[in-house]
């Protein structure tokens, strides 16, 4: 493998952990700087047996889900209101809403799905990887990748229908 | 088992393309970097602590060194070979303080008043520098289980000055080199206290010149730099009894 410099590893982390995580999230960039320090510490162990994009993926799933188990958790505990921010330029007309609006209203959208399906979607439909490669980036069984991945299109269509702007994108 | 995928068709390529047309900004990437590379802790590497450490061993040391062991060694290199190793180790120092030789040397041949009289220090004291103690005359340490050195010692708490004159003249000729101008030097110092200055300043002299430690060397050439060893008051006549 040739080495890789520290830049080129944070800017191949902070992509896949924008795909993975709306960057509009409170925590993207705290989530993109814990991923980058684990993908750095990890890197010499990275073998090399799997794609250097799928490990990312892989590191940064991980990091992803340990921190929103935390997150949780301290929600549990210390009740913290977080707002839903759902676009509230639904009246505007399509037509004023260029392609960079409309991308923020799309992740948006995906950053309303739970991180599981979201990731599953995403990996799936965006980036083609197989269900057998998502279950290795998940760490879980290929059936429940495929349930995964029929519920998040699910939820998916669900929101992109609630919102007039993607439905005409989509159309 | 019919795939997932099949009951739920994915969304329209169009959506997808919405994200992979949506490069992230490079400025955006490049702040972001920043903040990760001023949030990281520096890495420091083992052979730049190993350094550190090294030094800080070297430089602990030396001043450790410098603070307890240059009077040994200074003390051993200058004792002339064939020299015990007990007078070797004489390097603490110890002291005999006395009083300022002007008020040590009154004006007349009289004796000496009591707070003019040269004073062992006790042991907890010889550890203490010199410094502190400017009037202290400073003598390797004799070897204490020396009968002449504890005779001297003796006489001098007793103010036995006669005493204490015959047995340092007994080491100062009989002892080994270095007893020999630590004894020589502590007889200068009485012989000031007791007025008689050229034989203390004969006695001083030859230890600027020729004494075996530094620390004698430099002693005998404080008490020669003494305003009351200028004049011989050997002869002086004492007060003339009312």
């Amino acid at each position: 493998m040739n080495p890789i410099h520290e830049r080129e590893l944070f800017e191949l982390v902070y992509r896949r952990m924008r795909n993975l995580v709306p960057p509009n999230a409170p925590d993207f960039e705290d989530l993109v700087q814990a991923a980058a320090t684990e993908a750095w510490r990890s890197l010499p162990r990275f073998e090399g047996r799997s794609e250097l994009g799928t490990w990312i993926y892989t590191l940064c799933y991980r990091v992803l889900s340990n921190h929103r188990r935390w997150w949780r958790r301290y929600q549990q505990r210390f009740s913290v209101g977080v707002e839903d921010v759902f676009p509230s330029d639904r009246e505007l007309p399509p037509e004023l809403l260029d392609e960079r609006a409309r991308t923020e209203r799309l992740r948006t959208l995906l950053g309303r799905m739970s991180d599981k399906y979201r990731a599953v979607v995403v990996l799936h439909d965006l980036e083609g990887f197989t269900v057998s490669e998502i279950s290795g980036i998940v760490a879980t069984s290929e059936n429940t990748v495929r349930s995964r991945l029929r519920d998040g299109r699910k939820q998916l269509r669900r929101l992109l229908e609630l919102d007039p702007v993607l439905v005409l994108e989509e159309a | 088992m019919s795939s997932s995928e099949d009951e739920q068709p994915p969304l329209p390529e169009s959506i997808w393309n919405l994200l992979r047309r949506d490069e992230p900004e490079p400025g955006a990437i490049q702040a972001a970097y920043g903040r990760y590379v001023t949030r990281q802790p520096r890495r420091v590497s083992t052979l730049r602590i190993v350094r550190w450490l090294a030094v800080g061993f070297v430089a602990g040391g030396s001043v450790a060194f410098a603070a307890t062991g240059v009077p040994a060694l200074r003390a051993r290199l200058w004792h002339p070979l064939g020299v015990s190793a007990r007078e070797g180790e004489a390097s603490t120092l110890a002291k005999v303080s006395g009083p300022p030789l002007r008020r040590a040397a009154p004006e007349s041949a009289s004796p000496p008043a009591l707070s003019a009289v040269p004073q062992a220090v006790p042991p907890s004291d010889r550890a203490r520098p010199a410094a502190e103690a400017p009037h202290a005359v400073v003598l390797p340490e004799p070897p204490t289980d020396d009968p002449k050195w504890q005779r001297a010692a003796t006489a001098l708490k007793t103010h036995n000055y006669s005493a204490a004159e015959h047995a340092l003249r007994e080491v100062e000729t009989t002892g080994t080199p270095s007893d020999r101008d630590a004894a020589s030097l502590a007889l200068a110092q009485v012989l000031l206290t007791r007025g008689r200055t050229v034989e203390a300043r004969a006695r001083l002299e030859r230890l600027v010149r020729r004494a075996g430690s530094a620390v004698v060397r430099e002693k005998a050439a404080a008490l020669l730099a003494e305003p009351s060893t200028a004049g011989d008051r050997s002869n002086a006549v004492g007060p003339v009894p009312q």
